[in-house]
């Protein structure tokens, strides 16, 4: 299983048309790094991405609360999680632990759009 | 229209005026009278099996009657497309309405009613009125395959042309004289297997003509290559499927049946349409039993322009004929 | 107890609070606040994820006035200007671009103005986003993205999804908290996996868990729900097939996780299977068959007709309920079942019958039988006459395709890019 972040990496050499193919889907490319900016078509990306790598894909997800990127496979929701895998912001085994998730959560969303804005 | 222009052939050689027609003599004369004195025409009924020139003349008559305009004064309709008489009558009132201006310089304006005979004898009811109402300004041209299955008001106000099969030697002559205008060879045996196939319909053999032409890729037209030809437009399997399944083997009946759909590409309607035809070549059925058996295809004929699955609305249909065997093995 | 709706009490007020979708609510904000930007943003994504809560929060936080339009209320051109227009009876979109400055249009659920019947609400819509100069938000359930083509070009999309479980968790923990409910772990996360990512619907469960109580244990959530966890597959089979009656049949039906199209398939596969005798195999396919008629009526509007197929499938499993005999299902569904035919090919069809049936003058229907099968092997090579053929007859790329057998997707979308 190969684990990819969103932000940056890098893929092997896989000819136009794959390029092409995935440019469309949304994924971009900067200085020999891939990165995805758009999220709409990312279960499309995944397997496409695969089909390059000819292995699993996993992304790494963002944690909501304390910012680190971790995977999905410890969370205890695998089994039953619709969007497993894919590159979003959760909340990490260790900041789960926490008492006031959700207001850490809006806190921290608070602090994101100040600083965007 | 030259030579390397590419479209149907059926098209092409298509005869244009009455002249051009080669055969039915009887019927162009009478027609010939009519149009010396349009005023005396009646509505028309061309009956004939497919491919036996209807069509071709009802356009010529129509191309004779009204001069270089006349694909503004002709309306073609075919009973299957129109979706109950209520759009035919729409599209009748429509089309008087718009052809009324220019009536000084046509008898009438003339609307052909192809597969006449597929409408309910309701639907023929209404489409009397319909004739009736616009009779001052149209003339109709109904054509069917079955004149039996007009209803009688309508019969009684057409006058009747029963248009027959071509003969065997006709219809190879007219082959080899498309195949010259358009430099192939049409050895003899070639000529026979695609009039063997084509049963009686000139344009059928006209397109598989054409299509063993293409197939082929060579000047001369190969027996083997129509034989191919015929096989990927009308395989073989049907007529096996229908026999394992009047067997009352269902699951290979619908296996052939996928193989059919995938291997052959065929879709619904075509399988459909060739278990009808296959139907009826059938020599251990009766013809009360081959009549059943139309009646329940035809049923499912219907769903399967509704439905959502077309293997599923044919396996269904396997799976009455599957029954069927059944009964009859008990009557025995 | 409480009057309120907690749906109500708890909706997020600022964009911080909505739970869930962290990209989307970034790219919508960047939207927002740019003033270069595309006039109108697609919010897309299933129900109850925070669509619309987020616009409202974004206005909020931000200082805009909501204007809202419920698309699907309102079919007609001339209506919808009416509602469009600000209060002072503006009827003209002219006068309404002007817009009151610090606003912002919001047209919900506009999956339902894009259907076939409506008239004027597509191009009404069109209008709106580009004539209007306040930006203009619309959200869609659908993701039949297919359907809402015409809007592609002309907004940003924007896609919400499902919201993970361990945010609705997080997110339940609050409202127990503030209702002053002792909710044990366990009870929230089922009502959060039950949701299945609708926050919404997670929050009118547990209201409705909680009503009155004080505690919430997993054996109050589990008893709820027990229905909502669903037959699979086999036993699914297992139930419609052995049922003693169609009405027993139906119960497994009801509480099946299947999807029907899916069922429908699979019952199809595993009719002969359950009945040997040619008899009832015919009485169960003529059942099935109907099912079939009646799922293709449904279409993408006539969804009570789907109980009629829900019906007939309970009946063409259980013809003779006495003679059943366990048996191997098939599943999945048979390739060639996979194989169905979509709409979007049926219309493909009717459409190159229709430009043979014009050119050669044949109905649709002969067109059909008698010359596809020809113009498939005509069509079948690449070649200048072929080209010829095709344009004699009128054909698209598209259709052309389509007769060579070319694997395509028929309607196959591409994906949307960055804009």
């Amino acid at each position: 299983m190969k684990v990819l972040n969103k932000k940056g990496f890098r893929l092997p050499y896989m000819g136009t048309d794959r390029f092409r193919e995935l440019t469309r889907m949304g994924v971009e490319y900067e200085r020999g790094s891939f990165f995805i900016r758009n999220l709409n078509n990312v279960e499309s990306i995944k397997d496409a991405l695969s089909e390059i790598l000819s292995e699993r894909i996993a992304f790494t997800q963002t944690c909501l609360i304390c910012g680190k990127e971790f995977l999905c496979t410890d969370c205890k929701y695998y089994d039953a999680c619709l969007t497993r895998d894919l590159p979003f912001h959760c909340i990490c085994k260790k900041c789960s632990q926490k008492n006031d998730l959700y207001e850490q959560c809006v806190e921290r969303g608070k602090l994101r759009i100040k600083h965007a804005y | 229209m030259s030579h390397s222009e590419a479209v149907m052939w059926a098209e092409k050689y298509r005869p244009k005026t009455l002249e051009e027609v080669v055969n039915l003599k009887d019927v162009i004369e009478s027609l010939k009278a009519f149009l010396k004195n349009p005023a005396t025409m009646p509505h028309l009924l061309f009956a004939g099996m497919p491919g036996t020139g209807k069509t071709t003349v009802a356009l010529c008559i129509a191309q004779q009657l009204l001069g270089p305009g006349w694909r503004n004064f002709t309306l073609e309709l075919n009973a299957s497309d129109e979706r109950g008489i209520n759009m035919v009558r729409e599209r009748v009132k429509d089309f008087s309405r718009y052809s009324k201006g220019a009536f000084a310089d046509i008898p009438y304006a003339i609307i052909i009613l192809d597969e006449s005979d597929q409408m309910t004898p309701e639907a023929q009811t209404a489409l009397r009125r319909i004739m009736e109402t616009s009779s001052r300004t149209c003339r109709f041209i109904l054509i069917c395959n079955y004149s039996s299955k007009i209803i009688e008001p309508i019969q009684s106000r057409c006058a009747i042309f029963r248009f027959s099969a071509l003969r065997g030697e006709d219809m190879v002559k007219h082959l080899k004289y498309i195949a010259e205008k358009e430099r192939l060879e049409l050895p003899d045996d070639a000529a026979k297997t695609i009039v063997e196939f084509s049963e009686g319909d000139l344009r059928r053999a006209i397109n598989i003509l054409q299509t063993s032409a293409v197939y082929g890729g060579e000047r001369t037209i190969d027996e083997g290559t129509v034989f191919r030809v015929v096989g990927q437009a009308h395989p073989k399997q049907v007529q096996v499927m229908l026999n394992k399944a009047l067997n009352g083997n269902f699951l290979e009946a619908r296996n052939t049946l996928y193989d059919l759909m995938t291997t052959y590409g065929l879709s619904g309607t075509d399988i459909i349409r060739q278990m009808h035809r296959e139907l009826y070549r059938l020599s251990y059925l009766s013809p009360e039993e081959k009549a059943e058996l139309a009646n329940v295809i035809g049923e499912y004929d219907f769903r399967l322009s509704e439905g959502a699955n077309e293997d599923i609305q044919l396996s269904a249909l396997l799976a009455q004929f599957t029954r069927f065997s059944k009964s009859r093995a008990n009557l025995r | 107890m409480s009057s309120i709706m907690w749906v109500e009490k708890y909706r997020p007020r600022t964009v911080a609070e909505v739970i869930g979708n962290e990209e989307a609510k970034a790219s919508f904000i960047d939207w927002l606040r740019k003033k270069s930007r595309k006039r109108a943003v697609l919010l897309y994504g299933p129900a109850g994820v925070g669509k619309t809560a987020l616009v409202h929060a974004a206005a909020n936080d931000f200082k805009y006035k909501v204007i809202e339009m419920n698309a699907s209320d309102t079919r007609t051109e001339e209506a919808m200007m009416k509602i469009a227009g600000p209060a002072t009876s503006l009827t003209s979109l002219e006068k309404f671009s002007l817009g009151i400055k610090g606003s912002l249009l919001l047209l919900d659920e506009v999956d339902g103005v894009f259907g076939r019947e409506d008239r004027g609400g597509v191009s009404a819509i069109m209008r709106i986003v580009q004539e209007s100069r306040v930006p203009v938000v619309l959200t869609a359930n659908d993701p039949d993205i297919e359907r809402l083509r015409p809007l592609r070009r002309a907004c940003r999309l924007i896609r919400l999804r499902g919201v993970r479980i361990p945010l609705i968790v997080a997110f339940l923990q609050k409202i127990c908290l503030v209702e002053n409910v002792a909710a044990e772990e366990e009870a929230l996360e089922m009502i959060a996996q039950n949701s299945q990512g609708d926050v919404r619907s997670a929050v009118n469960d547990i209201q409705t868990l909680c009503e009155g109580k004080r505690t919430l244990r997993r054996e109050d959530a589990q008893r709820i729900f027990v229905r909502n966890k669903g037959f699979n597959v086999y036993e699914t089979l297992r139930g419609m097939f052995s049922a003693g009656s169609a009405a027993e049949a139906y119960k497994v039906l009801d509480g099946s996780l299947m999807d029907y199209d899916t069922l429908l398939l699979t019952i199809h596969d595993n009719l002969p299977l359950r009945y040997r005798d040619p008899e009832k195999l015919a009485t169960a396919y003529d059942v099935l068959s109907k099912a079939d008629v009646f799922r293709g009526r449904v279409g993408t509007e006539n969804w009570q007709l789907l109980s009629y197929v829900l019906e007939l499938l309970t009946q063409s499993t259980t013809i003779a309920p006495k003679e059943y005999q366990p048996f191997n299902f098939i599943f999945p569904p048979t390739k060639l079942t996979l194989l169905k035919w979509t709409r979007s090919e049926r219309t493909l069809l009717e459409k190159i019958c229709a430009a043979i049936g014009s050119r050669c003058h044949v109905s649709r229907r002969f067109a059909n039988s008698e010359f596809i099968p020809f113009l498939k092997i005509i069509l079948g090579r690449e070649s200048e006459q072929a080209a010829q053929m095709a344009a004699w007859l009128g054909l698209d790329k598209e259709s052309i395709d389509y007769l060579r057998g070319k694997d395509q997707q028929i309607g196959a979308d591409e994906d949307e890019g960055i804009e």
